[in-house]
């Protein structure tokens, strides 16, 4: 390693912001993975149980026609006596119940803080409006819901609860060792897995880990995979056909994905199948819900929005993953290239090229040596300036670090929310954008109907706090 | 084979790496919970633990944990986030309280190569080591490596 490269990696250390942490733990990790061994409790039961968050995340859905389900309640309400959702803390979705053992810290991480300015672009409309508000219900009976989703899926067995998480129910495996089925019952989020599916990665000695065999693709067709897909999903809550899933492969997977659509939108709301090289199905998600209108409601102007709103992250919702605009269109068996387009963003930068890397990471070429002064540089596309999303809002930019964002659009839209008690919501907002880059989805209902969570503290770059 | 009481005291004198390597990447009121869960699902595969690299091993648990974990609170459910290498990377705001100019540059690169540049740098792995933690032949990780340094460095160049 060049002095150079040793001189970063010091640096890197010095800014470790983990060199003085120690953590007690409450309980000692090695011994409670024993106990649970030896309890029985195993990994199966224990994913259910941590990944709690990962299955609120996943938000309850509703059918492309919601009014099926919907009980339309048709009135405009403008000024509410108590609010009808109390978000949660973190808008993103409820976070662990996990208490924080670094006292402050937690909020540090969680809050966006952004000193950035947003303008109302000239074509923004400064009119209020109205929209309704859809309340994503779990399905009232998660028993039968489960056993429906697991006979489609082959699993006959009974519906158990995890002992440490009595609001998990679980048909199949509980060791996590084959297929299982999982159902959250406070958003009614469920999620299959089958490791048996897959071929797994084993480790010989001190060679590198290395996947077990290599398995012909035996993908199912597009439509076999489609309707598949519509049948599982459409199992429980809403019912999908199969010309509503949308499916992809890649060199490793296929996936089938349907997204629910309100008032003919689509929304963040998603349910998704995998199937692995094998031709098994790999792993499901999907939500037993139903939509439930909860009424119209006033909304504020696109430039209010955009003017008083953007700027606090607790009026923040999720948009339909289809909202975030790419540049590029998905090619999904060129992944380094689509997903992730490497522009540097230095500019006149020099390429001076090593061994590429191919997607898999599998290089056959020895490691590049380094030149002399270690300059080397590669996997670069030169570019003549920086990508353009944002105008600095001066010539100092890097120490105000505030920028001005014009806003161009505002889309109507339903964004996805979660209240205080891990249930989902879409809610009337804007999907807003500045045409260079920028996207977020902003809440448009005016207040009094949703309780926004405390404030929390955020700490900017410089370390000072602020509320 | 190791045997039970091995395992015991190689995971204990790990606990306290991996709880950094988790500080560094996720929410500091998060570690706790995902280092059991690191530990539960190393307990459970303990037999797979390539002797002599158990670290790596572990990292490459930890690893998996964060991305599930993520995943779980970015709320990205779409089919591109599905395709999207899993990060695990420390973020750049873990860096910035120290070093902005730097954490300005980090933010800059791709996740793959904050993933092997902490490893390098953080975790202190061989190249060898961060083949195993990532998953990737050593070939790969080197070249990640290089990469990674290289472009760290020119960004750096460019800022100043």
């Amino acid at each position: 390693m060049t002095n150079k490269n040793k001189d970063l990696e010091a640096r890197l250390r010095a800014a470790d912001s983990a060199q003085n942490f120690n953590l007690e733990f409450a309980t000692d990790p090695i011994e409670q993975a024993k106990q649970k061994a030896a309890g029985r409790v195993s990994i199966g039961a224990s994913f259910a149980l941590k990944s709690a968050a990962f299955k609120r995340s996943f938000l309850a859905g509703g059918v492309a026609t919601a009014a099926a389900t919907a009980a339309i309640l048709g009135l405009v309400v403008g000024t509410q006596p108590a609010a009808l959702i109390s978000l949660g803390g973190d808008t993103r979705g409820p976070i662990s119940e996990s208490s924080s053992k670094v006292a402050g810290m937690d909020s540090m991480a969680l809050a966006p803080y952004s000193q950035d300015e947003y303008t109302a672009g000239g074509d923004l409309s400064a009119a209020a409006g109205s929209g309704h508000i859809y309340e994503i219900r779990p399905l009232a009976d998660p028993k039968t819901a489960l056993s429906n989703l697991g006979s489609v899926l082959g699993l006959d067995g009974a519906v158990k609860s995890y002992p440490e998480d009595k609001a998990s129910l679980y048909i199949g495996s509980s060791d996590y060792s084959a297929a299982n089925i999982s159902l959250y019952t406070t958003n009614g989020t469920w999620f299959y897995n089958d490791s048996s599916a897959a071929p797994s990665v084993i480790c010989k000695g001190d060679a590198a880990c290395e996947q077990e065999a290599e398995v012909s693709e035996n993908y199912p067709s597009e439509q076999a995979a489609k309707q598949t897909a519509a049948a599982l999903f459409s199992a429980a809550g809403p019912t999908f056909k199969a010309s509503d899933i949308k499916v992809e492969s890649t060199d490793w997977q296929l996936y089938a994905t349907a997204i629910l659509k309100v008032e003919g939108q689509e929304t963040a709301i998603e349910w998704q199948a995998s199937w692995a090289r094998s031709g098994k199905l790999e792993s499901a998600t999907g939500h037993a819900v139903e939509v439930v209108d909860r009424g119209s409601f006033e909304t504020v102007s696109a430039v209010t929005a955009v003017e008083q709103r953007l700027r606090e992250y607790r009026w923040s919702g999720q948009m339909a993953s289809s909202s975030y605009h790419f540049n590029h269109s998905l090619d999904s068996r060129s992944f380094d290239e689509v997903i992730e387009p490497y522009e540097n963003p230095i500019p006149g930068a020099n390429s001076d090229p090593v061994p590429a890397e191919t997607s898999d990471g599998a290089d056959s070429d020895p490691v590049p040596a380094e030149t002399s002064d270690g300059e080397a540089v590669s996997g670069m596309v030169a570019t003549a300036a920086p990508p353009v999303s944002m105008q600095s809002g001066g010539s100092e930019a890097s120490e105000t670090r505030q920028d001005k964002i014009v806003i161009t659009s505002a889309k109507a839209a339903l964004v996805l929310v979660h209240d205080a008690n891990g249930r989902s919501w879409l809610v009337p907002g804007y999907e807003v954008t500045d045409g260079h880059g920028f996207y977020a989805g902003v809440i448009s209902v005016v207040d009094g109907v949703i309780e926004l969570p405390e404030a929390a503290e955020m700490i900017p770059m410089d370390g000072m706090a602020v509320k | 084979m190791r045997t039970e009481q091995q395992f015991t005291t190689l995971y204990r004198e790990s606990l306290p790496l991996i709880s950094k390597y988790l500080f560094r990447r996720v929410e500091a009121n998060q570690v706790e919970e995902l280092c059991s869960q690191v530990f539960e699902i190393a307990w459970q595969k303990r037999a797979a633990a390539p002797a002599g690299f158990e670290l790596p091993w572990l990292y490459r648990i930890a690893a998996n944990v964060i991305s599930n974990h993520r995943r779980s609170l970015t709320r990205e459910t779409s089919l591109i986030a599905s395709l999207r290498e899993p990060n695990s990377a420390p973020s750049a705001e873990s860096i910035a309280l120290a070093d902005l100019e730097l954490a300005e540059a980090w933010a800059k690169l791709k996740p793959a190569e904050q993933n092997v540049l902490a490893l390098a740098a953080f975790e202190g792995l061989g190249v060898h080591e961060i083949s195993l933690a990532l998953g990737i032949s050593s070939n790969a990780a080197g070249v990640r490596l290089h990469r990674a340094r290289a472009n760290l460095a020119l960004l750096l160049e460019y800022q100043e």
